[in-house]
């Protein structure tokens, strides 16, 4: 079996790895070496969020995982399967979005010690006897 | 949900059945630690400010994607840890902490007895929520693929935990007996300074306790480990602290000797607004250095020493932990840490978690007597409530991974 992303492949009961290599059958994630023939409906695969340094670990239904180390070749074979970053992964990736978190955070600190402080301070009198 | 295709495949399943031979051979696994302190900063900040825009509610999905990069960057042996937690289970476990630690401030508002009762309540639920914590947090890390367990019973955290709680009871017990609470009795001030000591003497042997409870119940496909230490060495560990906390606050009050001296000498020589104005300012930074040193330096100590002591003296049928984290480059580091923090005004923290983190994981060292590849589960962890790590985050009880 050549073709395909390699990865490694794990059950859930043993911690032996076992090299695998990963191809898009359709709607199903098709995961094949010599003596195994496996084949995932991709909805049920909990992609991994892209971070720069780590390997990137899909959960596979039954506690199985997939483990690459590669992690190029591993972000392309997942937008191909579909995988798009979500807004927070977006926003993590990129300097921008966080030096523009990073002045809300600053206002909403700013007008929480403003605003929330004093009627939480209104609230907690109201409460004691 | 479970797929018919994973469940079928024969070849994999040979290896559950097969009983683990511990051979001569040793298999030396070194943990290194690729976190970034760049990449882990915009984490950071993405996740506080999601956690104050929504009050709280996203606090769990914060925690998990923060420990999701800890875990998968902590590589032993080339591989992973995963951390599988869900963070919808998760709020649920954080709102009813929440409803407790409520109603435990609001039972103390009313009167010390309602306090009292409070507290036994909480008190009665810790060890039950400690140890519902512990099962969940290692339950959701995985290694290889395999979960890991903690096989610690609720009766053992009772016993862990029950006496670490007696000082406080004694304490709020003789309040319900105070007749009036803005001018206590001299009585009440010797129970409770009498219960400090007792709590500070003891110190040591419980947390001996809480740890040993923690270290006997891991446990990783066929091994579980043990934690091969009494308490004695623990005392060394917490005397070792007390005394170089001593020695470093002797050290700092050297200097305000120091600058009494030179002040003197400025007055001898006429200057004596100078002097003062020295002598003003040295005395808040030797205010500042005395506060500062007396928990800067003692606390990488103790950090090291537990460490070491814990990891090295923990050990399963085949596998064996060896931690040397050192004092000194930790205490440099340390340092370097809180002095960019405090110039950063705390955006310097997520660099200094990254920092911290990368210097004691590489410290330890895992030894197995058995080939990683050939474990296999004997049964697969059941019980995941959320309420337990819950709980165990918000009194920061955490195990030190």
């Amino acid at each position: 079996v050549t073709e395909g992303i390699g990865a490694d492949y794990f059950d859930g009961r043993s911690a032996r790895a076992w090299p695998v290599r990963l191809r898009r059958d359709g709607e199903r994630l098709r995961i094949r070496s010599d003596g195994l023939d496996l084949s995932v409906p991709l909805r049920d695969v909990v992609w991994p969020e892209r971070t720069r340094h780590d390997v990137r670990v899909a959960e596979l239904p039954a506690g199985a995982s997939l483990h690459s180390a590669d992690a190029s070749a591993w972000d392309a074979f997942a937008r191909q399967c579909g995988q798009r970053d979500t807004l927070v992964v977006r926003a993590q990736r990129s300097w921008r979005w966080v030096l523009a978190s990073l002045a809300a955070l600053a206002v909403l600190l700013a007008a929480i010690y403003q605003w929330g402080v004093p009627i939480a301070a209104q609230a907690a009198l109201a409460f004691v006897p | 949900m479970s797929e018919p295709g994973i469940l079928a495949s024969a070849p994999l399943q040979l290896e559950a059945s097969r009983p683990v031979p511990v051979g001569p051979r040793r298999f030396r696994l070194d943990i290194q630690f690729t976190g970034s302190g760049s990449e882990y900063f915009r984490i950071w900040i993405v996740n506080l400010l999601l956690t104050l825009v929504t009050l709280g509610v996203y606090y769990p999905w914060a925690k998990v994607r923060r420990l999701h990069y800890f875990y998968g960057n902590t590589l032993v042996g080339r591989h992973p840890l995963g951390f599988h937690a869900n963070p919808r289970r998760m709020l649920r476990g954080y709102a009813l902490v929440g409803l407790l630690l409520a109603l435990y401030s609001a039972a103390g508002r009313v009167s010390p007895t309602a306090g009292l009762i409070a507290f036994v309540l909480v008190a009665s639920l810790w060890p039950a929520l400690l140890q519902a914590s512990m099962r969940f947090r290692l339950a959701n890390t995985s290694w290889r693929g395999l979960r890991f367990r903690f096989h610690g019973t609720m009766s053992g955290a009772y016993r862990a935990l029950l006496p670490l709680l007696v000082p406080g009871a004694l304490i709020g017990g003789a309040l319900v007996g105070v007749p009036e609470r803005d001018h206590p009795p001299p009585w009440y001030g010797l129970l409770t300074l009498a219960a400090l000591g007792l709590l500070g003497l003891l110190l040591p042997w419980l947390w001996w306790g809480l740890k040993k409870y923690e270290h006997d119940h891991y446990a990783y496909g066929p091994e579980q480990t043990r934690l091969r230490s009494g308490p004695r060495s623990f005392y060394a560990v917490f005397a070792k602290t007390a005394g170089v906390g001593l020695v470093t606050l002797v050290a700092v009050l050297v200097v305000p000797l120091a600058m009494q001296f030179f002040g003197a000498t400025g007055l001898r020589f006429g200057d004596a607004q100078r002097a003062q104005v020295l002598a003003a300012v040295l005395s808040v930074a030797v205010f500042a250095l005395t506060a500062v040193s007396v928990q800067l330096v003692p606390q990488p100590y103790f950090t090291s020493g537990m460490q070491n002591l814990l990891w090295s003296r923990t050990a399963g049928r085949a596998v064996r932990f060896k931690s040397t984290l050192a004092f000194w480059p930790l205490l440099r580091l340390t340092l370097k840490n809180w002095f960019l923090i405090a110039l950063t005004l705390g955006l310097y923290w997520p660099f200094a978690a990254m920092a911290t983190t990368r210097m004691r994981v590489e410290a330890v060292r895992v030894v197995m007597w058995v080939d990683p590849h050939i474990l296999a589960d004997i049964a697969r962890a059941a019980e995941r409530d959320a309420a337990g790590d819950a709980a165990g985050d918000m009194f920061g009880l955490d195990i030190g991974f």
